[in-house]
């Protein structure tokens, strides 16, 4: 039992970190980008508001994780352990090899899809409405995130460029950019922490209060070791939207996320902030998005919860082949 | 794990692909235009003037292509939602690109403007400095194909075979310089072979500026 609990803290850990490393840029790397902050600044402005999101608010998505899928409370205590277990390695057997092979996947939907197909491995009781809720939301979670990227630069442009003194925009602009980005960093805390710890909650393996905290660490480890490089090489290369294009994607990123987090959905941040740049590089015209390569992105984002899903049931059913839970 | 996972990482890299998948259509078009050039000077040779200027016309339709595709890639460059990460070097990666068709559809333009027959020992160094770039574009080809496939190491091989091509195409200047002077030809001729002798050489410099884009690409990838 004491082996199972420290390969699920472990997982947890690993799960935690891959968020940290990874999605870390997405927050304050347009900001580094634009010289509004140095890399160090950022990080210390990540580290902190990731944090406090995952503390304050990450236990909304925590229990959906947890319990709200498949309620792993209910289960037996070893085959809750064991469900646990095979789900976090599942999500991250799928985060490994969706990283060998490049493709952009998303953490959330890939431990959604695991702790579903461990609960049906098992025989649990799969909460299918609240599965279908958030499918429902992910596919939303763009398309919403686009919405709100297109009105606020729409909004912010007409109010900066229009009832604006010239002389106030930059340092307004300057700093909106970093307000918005350590709101991002926050709901990213709250939303993303679920995906390393909440089925580390819902078995009871640690308190709710104490996994965020747990998960928190993880992520904050994640950006200290290899999220810095990350944010470097993003904000740094690949980024180059001009100040308030970036303030408008952040904050329509972030209230989008912070309304999925309030009820407790597990979305994709990273598809929040690409739905977000696209809402308001469409401004521009259509011609500014690459359709082959959205398409390509899609599939990825529709492939990770079956796929992990199918790993978690497979591992699993051989598990049961040779212990009986 | 680099920045591929992140999903701006991603975005770059992929826009980035999708610049090099282009740049292979590119330089299949600038391909061509060698093998319409080599064909010209075949006929040239043979003294078919008709075949030759039909050639040299398909020289620059070719080239025409290539412009369009050019510009298709720079668009993408600067219009995208997100640029790639080695956006500068592909920039002069296309533009150096570019410049093997247009240095090919100049000297084809040389070539067009000359009437009379030209002594064996100068139309055999003609023939010789085409072959070289025939030689060295298809490496080219093959070697943009393997960064594409993000086979690097076969990439940066192949553009070290194209460094090899292009010595000896200095050589072969030489050479054919050496054999323009001792042909004694008329002023006007002397003038264009003279040229031609700077085009063809010419030509298998923009390929090797052009596998040194690679090479950069390459060691930035890996």
């Amino acid at each position: 039992m004491l082996v199972l609990v420290v390969l699920i803290l472990l997982m947890g850990l690993g799960v935690g970190w891959s968020i940290g490393a990874n999605d870390a840029a997405n927050s304050l790397g347009t900001a580094v980008g634009s010289k509004v902050l140095t890399l160090r600044q950022a990080i210390v402005l990540i580290v902190i508001f990731g944090f406090l999101g995952a503390c304050l608010q990450g236990a909304h998505v925590t229990k959906t994780i947890g319990k709200g899928i498949v309620p792993l409370d209910q289960l037996e205590k070893q085959a809750s352990l064991y469900v646990a277990l095979v789900a976090s390695f599942a999500a991250c057997a799928w985060v490994i090899i969706a990283t060998h092979w490049k493709m952009p996947i998303s953490t959330s939907h890939s431990i959604v899809g695991a702790v579903a197909g461990a609960g049906l491995a098992i025989g649990a009781p799969v909460k299918w409405k609240v599965l279908f809720d958030i499918f429902a939301c992910w596919i939303f979670t763009p398309i919403g995130a686009a919405i709100l990227g297109y009105i606020f630069f729409r909004i912010l442009q007409n109010i900066f460029y229009r009832f604006l003194s010239r002389r106030f925009i930059k340092s307004l602009v300057f700093f909106l950019v970093i307000a918005s980005g350590c709101y991002v960093a926050y709901t990213w805390g709250a939303n993303d922490v679920a995906n390393s710890v909440g089925i580390i909650s819902g078995v009871g393996v640690l308190s709710p209060r104490m996994s965020v905290a747990f998960g928190g660490f993880a992520i904050v480890f994640g950006i200290m070791t290899w999220g810095h490089k990350v944010i470097e090489t993003v904000g740094s290369e690949i980024t180059r939207l001009l100040p308030i294009m970036a303030l408008s994607a952040q904050l329509a990123s972030a209230v989008n996320v912070h309304l999925y987090t309030i009820f407790g959905i597990p979305v994709s941040t990273s598809h929040s902030i690409v739905g977000a740049i696209c809402g308001v590089a469409l401004v521009r015209g259509m011609r500014v998005l690459n359709f082959r390569i959205m398409k390509d992105m899609v599939l990825c984002w529709m492939a990770t919860p079956f796929i992990s899903g199918v790993i978690s049931y497979l591992v699993l059913q051989i598990i049961k082949m040779f212990i009986k839970i | 794990m680099k920045e591929v996972r992140n999903i701006l990482g991603w975005l770059g890299m992929a826009e980035e692909q999708s610049i090099l998948e282009d740049a292979k259509k590119h330089v299949e078009e600038t391909y061509k235009t060698v093998v319409f050039f080599a064909e010209a000077v075949k006929y040239f040779i043979s003294g078919d003037a008709g075949a030759k200027t039909a050639s040299i016309e398909k020289v620059r339709q070719s080239e025409h292509q290539a412009d369009i595709l050019r510009s298709k890639m720079i668009d993408q460059l600067s219009e995208g939602m997100l640029l790639p990460p080695d956006r500068e070097d592909l920039m002069h990666f296309v533009k150096t690109l570019d410049k093997i068709a247009d240095w090919t559809n100049g000297a084809a333009r040389l070539l067009g403007f000359i009437e009379e027959e030209i002594p064996e020992s100068v139309s055999k160094n003609i023939v010789t400095g085409t072959e070289l770039i025939i030689n060295s574009v298809s490496k080219l080809r093959e070697s943009i194909v393997a960064l594409t496939r993000n086979d690097l190491k076969n990439a940066i091989f192949l553009s070290a075979e194209i460094d090899e091509l292009e010595h000896q195409a200095d050589d072969q200047k030489k050479a054919m310089i050496e054999s323009i002077i001792r042909a004694k030809l008329e002023p006007v001729n002397l003038l264009l072979t003279y040229q031609l002798a700077e085009y063809l050489e010419g030509v298998t410099d923009k390929i090797e500026d052009c596998a040194d884009f690679i090479k950069v690409l390459a060691i930035k990838s890996k």
